[in-house]
Formats: structure tokens, sequence, C-alpha cells
């Protein structure tokens, strides 16, 4: 089975993650940029959650 | 000891006839397995030398020259490497795959590479007993046809019980249309995937096909739900059409059907359709069907 790991998060409210690196985007735009920069470094995936949140996930290793 | 000419005839056609046998199941189809021409010349001649194994293992027995028996037997040997040098060859390569085949697709192509080499030695083992028991009660002429007949019988029958199935015998497939509720990709009412970027999100919906594979029953759906199988599938699909960025497969708990999204460089829905249908079910998918009461390949 494949187990993902949540490298880090993007978004746009700094309460919406914790014990996670978080990076704050100024709006939505810096978002989508900043999380497909992101994706490409990491060699992850892009996911959103229903609160707007970005995780970078890639298989546990 | 001297060889008779007509009992070196008798051995040339034994071996020709293991070689036809080996030859008519070597295909260089959509999937390129054996490549072409190096593997397919490799395999042919593996074929060759399993045909004239076969073909001499009668004549050196009534012969009694028992030590070219043990050489023969000695070369069965080298039949079991030929699975081990393909399942290395196929795993060196894998890495080489945007999408790799996975250890089950391996393991199940190593396998049929084997197997058919034995076929090659049944068949002409079958065609040098057949003249030489025939040999004493028939004119030449007949005896030769004789054998010939028993040759092509010894073919179809190995054929038959070795002939793998493809996914089409167990299940429909049909194009999926896909659809996104907030950021997952759905095809139909099957979640695939979680997609957080928007440009992603556009390239699904310009570029990406959508596909619903069926299982025809309850049992078609354990094989089916076997991550191998479903490597394999996705192997074939990404290789034979080209992957330009994505390609994810998904099972539907209540249906048991498979949703699978692919952005390939071909987008050519009918050519993802046959190459799905004809991707080989795997043989350890087989077995587990089997020995849960299935149906599957019983006759």
């Amino acid at each position: 089975m494949r187990n993902n790991h949540i490298l880090i998060a993007v978004g746009l409210n700094r309460d919406l993650a914790e014990n996670v690196p978080l990076i704050l985007a100024e709006n939505e735009e810096q978002l989508q940029t900043i999380s497909s920069e992101l994706g490409r470094i990491l060699e992850g995936n892009v996911c959103r959650l229903a609160n707007g949140l970005v995780i970078i996930t890639a298989p546990g290793r | 000891m001297s060889l008779e000419p007509e009992m070196l005839v008798n051995i040339l056609f034994a071996t020709l006839a293991g070689f036809l046998s080996r030859w008519s199941l070597l295909k260089v189809d959509f999937r390129q397995n054996p490549t072409y021409p190096n593997g397919y010349l490799i395999h042919l001649m593996i074929g060759l030398i399993a045909s004239a194994v076969g073909a001499i293992s009668v004549p050196a027995l009534l012969a009694k020259d028992y030590v070219a028996i043990t050489f023969l037997f000695l070369a069965f040997e080298h039949f079991r490497d030929v699975r081990k040098i393909e399942a290395s060859s196929l795993e060196y390569l894998d890495k080489a795959h945007y999408y790799p085949r996975g250890a089950a697709y391996i393991d199940g192509i190593a396998k049929t590479f084997e197997s058919r080499n034995y076929l090659a030695i049944v068949v002409s083992l079958t065609t040098i007993t057949a003249i030489l028991a025939t040999g004493g009660v028939f004119s030449r002429t007949m005896s030769i046809t004789t054998a010939a007949f028993a040759a092509i019988a010894a073919h179809i029958l190995i054929n038959r019980f070795i002939k793998g199935q493809v996914i089409k015998a167990v299940a429909d497939i049909e194009i999926g249309e896909i659809s996104f509720r907030n950021h997952n990709v759905y095809v139909n009412d099957i979640y695939v995937a979680n997609i957080g970027l928007e440009v992603m999100k556009k390239r699904i919906l310009e570029r990406g096909i959508g596909v619903l594979i069926k299982p025809k029953g309850e049992n078609e759906k354990i094989m089916l739900n076997n991550i191998g199988q479903r490597q394999a599938i996705e192997h074939e699909c990404s290789r034979l059409l080209g992957l330009e960025k994505y390609i994810e497969s998904r099972r539907d708990f209540e249906t048991g059907n498979i949703g699978m999204v692919i952005i390939p460089i071909r987008k050519e829905p009918k050519s993802l359709i046959h190459i799905i249908e004809n991707v080989p079910l795997l043989e350890i998918v087989k077995k587990q069907a089997r020995s849960t009461g299935g149906n599957i390949n019983e006759k």
C-alpha cells in the first residue's frame, strides 16, 4: 500500500494548519503559484481540502 | 555411433515442428514484448534449442545413450533461467518507464516465456515419438503425416491449456465522464483523486480521458481489485498512448467498478478502450478466483 506524507501546507489562513510547515499566501493567485512551484520542487502531489488549505504530499520513504 | 540418414530426417522434422510451434506463439503485437528484432531473435533461438532437445531425447533413449540423455535434462535447467533472465531484464527496464509494469506483471510475462519453451519441447517430443512409433507400421510418408497431425494436436492442446485471458473476458470497458466536485475529480460517480491546482483541473478537463471498468461478476471484482492487475492496466495505457501528465485509478466500494483518469499524449479514447480490453489477466488473480470457487477460465 502507498502511504502519503504531508510535506508542507499552503494557505490563506494561519489558523488552518497546526504541526505542519505552512506557507501563507496573500491571495488565491499567489496560493496557486506557490503550490505549483512547491509541487514541482518537492516532486509531490498537490491536493486541496474543503477548507481551502493546499497540502503537498509525497509517498513515505 | 553414426546417425542414420533416416533418423536424422526424423530429428530434423521433429525439431522443425517444435520450432514452428514456438514461432507461432511469438507475436510482436502492440505490447511490444519481446522487443523487435533482438528480443525476438533470442526467443526464436531458445525455442529452436528447446525443440532440438525434445527431438533428440527419444532417439538417444532408444540408443541407450544415457550420458546424452543426462546432458539433455541438464539443458532443461537452462530454460528455467529464461524466466529469471526475462524477469531481471524487465525489472531493470521498469525504471525507464514513466509508469512501471510492476512485479506481478513481470512475473506473468517471464513465466509465459518459460512455459512456451516447454511447449516447443513437448511438440517436438510428440512428433519424434509419433514418427518412431508408427515407423514400423505405416509407410514413410504416412508415418510423417501422422507425426505432423500429432504435432498439431499437441500444439493446440497445450496452447489451449496455457492460453491466458485478457481484461475484456472479465470486465466491460467504457468511456466515462470526467467532472470536478470542489477539488476532487470524478469519473461518472467514482472518486478518483484530489487535484489542488486550478491549471491541473483545467488540463484534466481539456485533455483527460475518463474510463470506467465494470467487472462482470463478484469474482471479477476480486480480480480487478488486485494492485498488480491495476498497475498492469495503467502501465499499458501510459506506455502505448504516452503519458502527458497524469494517470490514476480508484475503485468504487459500492459497485466494484473502477474509474480511471489519464492525460495521454495521444488522445484516442477508442485506442484506450482497445488497450485496456487486451491487457493480460495476470496469473495471480486467476488463481485467487479459482481458489474461492470462481468459474473463471473453467470450461
